[in-house]
């Protein structure tokens, strides 16, 4: 196994530029460690990105919240630009593992690994955000996280790139939510989440909704955007709310195991999405 | 490779390998066995350390990571040959029975008090929520991170 550190976005494309196949990017290693020790067999050449201060940086510019690929779930909980311009990705990021693996877990990293269950990803979705890839060559290009993850935990990443940061759109009146289940109430993997964003001062405004890890990325809930948008404009049907939501759920995973559970389960978050909608609209 | 960070407070230059561990570095490196290897991926706390300010688990962070960082591990809290408040509130509140878990319940209330001098139940439930204990069932443990905040609040005063 070969390591190294980069101090600078110039040292790391310079690396990215003259590695070979075995170099792998590492931020905070919550899912990496694991698997490298569980491969003794495979050569590894690890690349950190914790050293690389831009990477990091958190910040509001030209009416976009820019998040750092590593800034880590913590960040993502405690900064106060995330809580007011992306709430629903500051409530996933709080709900993911335990104090220390919120502490070290980073938001490119979630987004890199491709996990059908990461919690963040469908919260970044619902706000329109994008990630920001660059290339060794210092070429950038800009993803929508709805399509970046291709599979089972692959994504548009190519040998040579890396993540560096997520831009999300600031919206006037724009508010999010995200809630999730799982096994047990806290340290625990998404059964199935659910992410929203709305504006309830602007009933003609976009309604989105995205539901995780029923796919490898986000799936789209039109038809539960479309009754919730109704409820904003003074109408909307709870039951046909979660009859939407829980169609989605079995149009998406037909014939799986787990289809029976999930479809019941999203009910009980869209239930405690419409109920917060509507308490935000009072 | 060398790295050079800074543990317990001591500037330490150290010889590792790059498929070490925080973990290993800190128990079979410097001899910190307080640092116990339990689940090895992040899930039951007992490899919990205190690095730059914050809990991580050191079986999650690769030692080459640890470069320029300040780690802090059980042995670095008793001063002077006297308990630090949190190991004393977690003995008499009988927060400890194998004693496997507790370093890592330690630091996690040492991380947490480091950033909230005053926190509630919940507050302290979040904060351990990471450290899994297979024998006292948590009441003592979160009473005894309670009573340390009391302890160092009154030190404090």
């Amino acid at each position: 196994m070969r390591a190294c550190r980069p101090s600078s976005l110039d040292e790391l494309r310079s690396v990215l530029g003259s590695d070979g196949e075995a170099l792998k990017l590492i931020a905070g290693g919550t899912d990496l460690v694991i698997e490298v020790r569980a491969h003794p067999e495979r050569e590894y050449s690890l690349v950190d990105l914790t050293s690389i201060p831009e990477l990091s940086l958190i910040s509001v510019e030209a009416r976009q919240l820019c998040v750092g690929a590593t800034s880590t779930h913590r960040d993502m909980e405690t900064s106060p630009s995330v809580i007011k311009h992306a709430t629903a990705i500051s409530m996933a990021a709080s709900s993911v593992g335990s104090t220390q693996i919120r502490n070290r877990g980073t938001v490119g990293g979630n987004l890199a690994h491709g996990s059908a269950a990461a919690d963040t990803i469908p919260a970044m979705a619902c706000l329109e955000a994008e990630a920001v890839v660059e290339s060794c060559t210092g070429n950038q290009t800009v993803h929508s996280i709805e399509n970046f993850i291709t599979g089972r935990n692959s994504t548009v990443l190519e040998k040579g790139q890396f993540i560096s940061s997520i831009k999300i759109p600031i919206r006037e009146g724009r508010l999010s939510w995200f809630a999730k289940v799982g096994s047990r109430r806290a340290v625990t993997i998404s059964k199935i989440n659910l992410a929203a964003s709305f504006y309830p001062d602007i009933p003609n405004k976009p309604v989105k909704i995205y539901i995780g890890a029923i796919a490898s990325s986000p799936t789209r809930a039109s038809k539960a955007e479309e009754e919730l948008s109704r409820l904003i404009s003074g109408s909307g049907c709870k039951d046909s709310f979660l009859r939407a939501l829980s169609d989605t759920v079995a149009d998406t995973i037909p014939g799986r195991s787990s289809l029976p559970y999930k479809r019941e389960a999203i009910k009980g978050l869209g239930d405690q999405l419409w109920d917060h909608v509507k308490e935000v609209l009072r | 490779m060398n790295i050079q960070l800074t543990v317990n407070g001591q500037d330490r230059t150290v010889e590792i390998s790059p498929d070490m561990r925080l973990l290993d570095l800190l128990r079979d490196v410097l001899g910190l066995i307080s640092v116990k290897e339990g689940c090895s991926e992040g899930e039951c706390g007992a490899c919990t350390v205190i690095m730059d300010g914050k809990a991580v688990t050191s079986c999650t962070v690769m030692a080459f990571q640890a470069e320029g960082s300040d780690i802090m591990t059980t042995e670095g809290l008793a001063q002077r040959g006297e308990l630090d408040p949190i190991q004393q509130a977690f003995m008499d509140n009988d927060a400890v029975q194998c004693g496997f878990c507790t370093p890592g319940m330690i630091m996690s209330t040492k991380a947490l008090l480091m950033q909230n001098p005053d926190p509630s139940e919940e507050e302290a439930r979040r904060a351990l929520e990471g450290n899994i204990c297979r024998c006292t069932g948590y009441i003592p443990i979160i009473n005894a991170v309670l009573d340390a905040a009391r302890r160092l609040r009154d030190e404090g005063l």
